[in-house]
């Protein structure tokens, strides 16, 4: 890989893109030493054979009724390959959102491999702009499909929401013809105050798409923003989702859930910088683990000296069916100032017997009974979405995955 | 001798008061006669308030024995004389020159939540013994500096052999100097001596077990600790003994610049139980000192143990100057089925803590357990926790761990609960609960879950709050100062650990609280 970069190295121009690809060398590839990487082997993805490479802008053809089927809304933003497709992204013009595909490359210099990877290779990106008082009640959607290429696609987000506005956006990972795949994404979103923003990660594309996705989060004061993240089918995932409270009396949710089978790998980090006083987190992660998968979740809640009055919650909640399947879980609190009400929690066990019997005793039989349990469990985390579409459409699909008819 | 009048003379009258706080181990009703173990309230005002006053650490004073120490710093010669003088066997030398090596090798770890200078480990002294060392058969030959500050301590030893039922074995400065109530313990069966006479007496069981728990170069503290290992002590029960007594070591730091480094072997055989306690004051030192000491525990089929801790280790001055690096290793293990193992801990001293007592629950049926208050002020550093390995088919584990941070001080939990793919049925409850006194300080938690087995269960759950002002209001309301009210409600928030403590303990480590927390509120 270091050498794969190396080789690269010669042939980027972008001054900023030769140094974060400087950098990247210099960190080197992610390996288990590494406290961040304890329980995921960044390596595995690799070996299936990914390449750092530019994408070539030659646009593969997917036609338009494959997106209809995953879609439910009428404001899409497609990229295929890495690169934004225009024949396929379509939008009901609105005044006040603007988007246009922009690299969105900047000077970076951090200690993460996969962000200085992103910024030295990304090629293309969405810049989205959504104005003061914009209250949409339409999804804004975002696909990222795959088709035959092994190039790592490295995609770079930007979106702006400006004062008082209300938007919901969804994202989609899909694997067009069921190739290998990584995708190595990276989104920045800047929310003014008194804003009401939702973001629904859905991932569900198969367990030949690897994905690594890091989405920071900057929220301005009386904001309200939730991230939603559906891990349901996958190969190796890890979802770093970094939330820093600039504003007071601003609210970050944070919710996930994670369906996991075979060998599924699922990585989700949060961390949440209460920077200010009087601000609240909530958060509530829960993994419903088969197969010989294997689970992590760690969580970091820092309440910086001058954040007082800070309220911070999280909990992660773990569901095991199989005896082969690992759960890894860190849920942390760094506290600094005095104020405060923190707490965390996290829990992992298997159905309840009594619960079982409960059911059995009315007349459910034991694998139904079965099956409606680990779906209410799951059900919690379907139900924070608000958009009624989107929703349905998640309900059905966790039912169905989980073999369960509702 | 370098005694600090000022000092001895604060010391005087508390003993006059009968100081509840230095009698470690003891049975302090028959000490103290007519003082009830009802903590705090037992004090009078003034005594608080002259506690408020004195409240810098209380037991500076440092005895002037002439001390046989190896010279400054640490290469295989340094282990081959510790060796020499302590008289050890071949194997017992050999085992040490492996963990050197080992230790050569190794760095320190790096990923604690403390932050101090680096410490120069060829600048310490790894073996200091008082002298002259010699058979004793009375207390009339210790030697009398020695008695003295031992009754400075109030735990001279004729008393304790009158009053107390609790069998003490006096580590000074890394020598074993008294044993006492061998005799009513050897009537059981009962081993209870230093470390240095096990590797004499009972070498099999030494062989045996040593390294068992804590391998030789399981971390660098652990490894430098295996290399230079001063004394400490070996306890034994047999199978199916009940120790009649509370078993206490009482450990003290001497003699300028000298690292500590104990090590603790306690064996309970089938069907046997044994609690043991601990407890340490040391003298105040300008440079700071290293403590690396080594605990395990081993409990067979049926066994108890029940290990606790009162460590009250000088915490540095007000400006963070001096204080004691405690990097601790302990670490137990049910062994046998139906066995326990079970982990008290009241931390208020020391400048660094880093300390994980463990427990590895291999037998089926067994259970670990894991109580700790640590508070810490001024500029202290905790990152103390526990580590809960769950190997054994129905094996239960409890963590409850309140931290309380004042000051400038920083106080964090790290613990660890595995559970194996073949721990059917395993479950563990934790808690950590942190109380944050003072807009300067950090209170933080690092818990790890590792879970494999689907048919175990585990729950964690942490809060981080400050005292609150409705409570307070409480208090004040009906008549109490915020002072009173503050040390009365920390108690109430670790009232689950203390219950834990055995009695005298618990009446100690009360106090304790109270005085690491002076003055923190305001």
């Amino acid at each position: 890989m270091i050498n794969e970069l190396e080789n690269i190295l010669p042939s980027v121009k972008n001054d900023h893109q030769k140094a974060s690809l400087q950098n990247a060398i210099a960190i080197g590839v992610p390996s288990m030493k590494h406290e961040e990487w304890k329980y995921t082997y960044y390596n595995k993805i690799l070996q299936q054979g990914f390449t750092p490479a530019f994408v070539d802008d030659q646009q593969p053809s997917v036609e338009k009724e494959f997106i209809d089927e995953y879609a439910v809304s009428e404001n899409r933003i497609v990229f295929v390959n890495g690169v934004f497709h225009n024949e396929l992204s379509q939008f009901n013009s609105h005044p006040k959102i603007n988007f246009w595909n922009s690299n969105n490359i900047s000077e970076s210099s951090t200690k993460d491999f996969l962000l200085e990877l992103n910024n030295a290779l990304a090629t293309d990106g969405v810049f989205l702009e959504i104005g003061d008082h914009v209250v949409s009640e339409e999804l804004i959607e975002i696909f990222y499909i795959h088709t035959n290429s092994s190039a790592i696609v490295n995609l770079r987000n930007k979106i702006k929401v400006g004062k008082n506005a209300q938007v919901k956006l969804a994202e989609y990972y899909i694997n067009y013809d069921a190739n290998p795949a990584y995708s190595n994404i990276v989104t920045e979103i800047e929310i003014a105050q008194d804003a009401i923003v939702e973001l629904d990660k859905i991932q569900d594309a198969g367990n030949l798409f690897n994905i690594t996705d890091n989405t920071f989060v900057k929220q301005d004061r009386n904001s309200v923003v939730t991230v939603n993240t559906f891990s349901l089918t996958g190969g190796i995932t890890r979802n770093v989702l970094q939330f820093d409270v600039n504003g007071e009396h601003a609210t970050a949710n944070m919710n996930g859930l994670y369906l996991l089978e075979n060998e599924e790998h699922v990585d989700n980090r949060t961390l949440v910088n209460h920077n200010v006083a009087n601000c609240e987190s909530h958060e509530l992660y829960k993994g419903i683990l088969g197969g010989k998968s294997t689970g992590v979740f760690n969580g970091k809640i820092i309440v910086k000296q001058p954040a007082q009055k800070t309220n911070a919650f999280q909990s992660n909640r773990n569901l095991l069916l199989s005896n082969d399947a690992n759960i890894y879980t860190k849920p942390q609190l760094e506290i600094f100032a005095d104020d405060v009400k923190c707490s965390h929690g996290a829990t992992s066990s298997q159905i309840e017997d009594s619960e079982l019997f409960y059911l059995q005793a009315r007349g459910i039989g034991k694998e139904v009974a079965r099956g409606l349990l680990v779906y209410a469990f799951a059900a919690e985390m379907v139900e924070r979405v608000k958009n009624e579409k989107l929703r349905n459409k998640l309900q059905s699909r966790i039912a169905e995955l989980l073999k369960i008819e509702l | 001798m370098t005694i600090n009048i000022k000092k001895i003379h604060l010391f005087r009258t508390n003993l006059n008061k009968g100081c509840l706080i230095i009698g470690f181990g003891l049975n302090l009703y028959q000490i103290l006669g007519s003082v009830k173990p009802n903590p705090i309230m037992a004090e009078t005002q003034d005594e608080i308030l002259e506690d408020v006053v004195n409240s810098e650490y209380k037991y500076g004073f440092v005895t002037d024995i002439e001390a046989d120490n190896a010279p400054i710093g640490l290469t295989e010669e340094t282990v081959r004389f510790i060796s020499a003088k302590k008289e050890e066997p071949e194997w017992m030398l050999e085992w040490r020159l492996k963990a050197f090596r080992d230790w050569q090798k190794m760095t320190e770890p790096q990923w604690a939540n403390v932050h101090f200078p680096k410490v120069d480990f060829q600048n310490i002294i790894y073996y200091s013994a008082p002298k002259p060392k010699k058979e004793l058969s009375s207390l009339d030959e210790v030697d009398p500096e020695l008695l003295k500050t031992f009754e400075k301590l109030g735990i001279s030893l004729d008393e304790q052999k009158r009053l107390s039922n609790v069998a003490i074995d006096v580590v000074f400065d890394s020598v074993s100097v008294k044993t006492t109530f061998q005799e009513t313990l050897k009537e059981k069966g009962i081993i209870f001596c230093s470390m240095s006479e096990a590797i004499k007496e009972h070498p099999e069981l030494v062989k045996k077990y040593i390294g068992s728990v804590v391998p030789k170069n399981d971390n660098f503290y652990a490894a430098l600790n295996c290399a230079v290992f001063s004394d400490g002590s070996f306890c034994y029960i047999p199978k199916g003994v009940r120790c009649p007594m509370e078993l206490s070591t009482y450990f003290r730091i001497n003699t300028a610049g000298s690292g500590q480094f104990e090590r603790t072997l306690l064996i309970a055989d089938e069907g046997s139980y044994v609690s043991y306690l601990e407890g340490c004051t040391a003298p105040q030192r300008d440079e700071n000192q290293l403590h690396a000491a080594v605990v395990e525990l081993i409990a067979l089929d049926n066994a108890e143990i029940k290990y606790s801790t009162v460590q009250n280790w000088y915490p540095g001055n007000e400006e963070g100057k001096g204080g004691i690096y405690n990097f601790v290793t302990k670490r137990g293990i049910c062994k046998g089925n139906n066995s326990k193992i079970s982990w008290t801990q009241v931390e208020t001293g020391s400048a660094i803590t880093w300390k994980y007592p463990s427990c590895i629950l291999a037998g089926d049926n067994s259970i670990g357990e894991f109580y700790s208050v640590a508070v810490t002020n001024n500029y202290q550093q905790a990152d103390t926790g526990t580590k809960m390995i769950h190997i054994g088919k129905n094996t239960k584990s409890r963590i409850v761990s309140k931290g309380i941070s004042a000051g400038k001080s920083q106080n964090s939990y790290r613990g660890l609960v595995k559970v194996h793919r073949k721990a059917e049925n395993a479950r563990n409850f934790s808690q950590c609960d942190s109380l944050l006194m003072g807009d300067q300080c950090g209170a933080h938690t690092f818990p790890y879950l590792e879970i494999s087995n689907n048919s175990s269960k585990v729950e964690h759950e942490a809060t981080t709050s400050k005292i609150g002002e409705d409570m307070l209001f409480y208090f004040q309301q009906r008549g109490i100062d915020e002072e009173t009210a503050v040390a009365m409600i920390v108690n109430g928030f670790c009232k689950e650990v203390m219950d834990n403590l055995p009695m005298e303990f618990a009446v100690e480590a009360r106090k304790l609280l109270a005085i690491s927390l002076e003055g923190s509120v305001g």
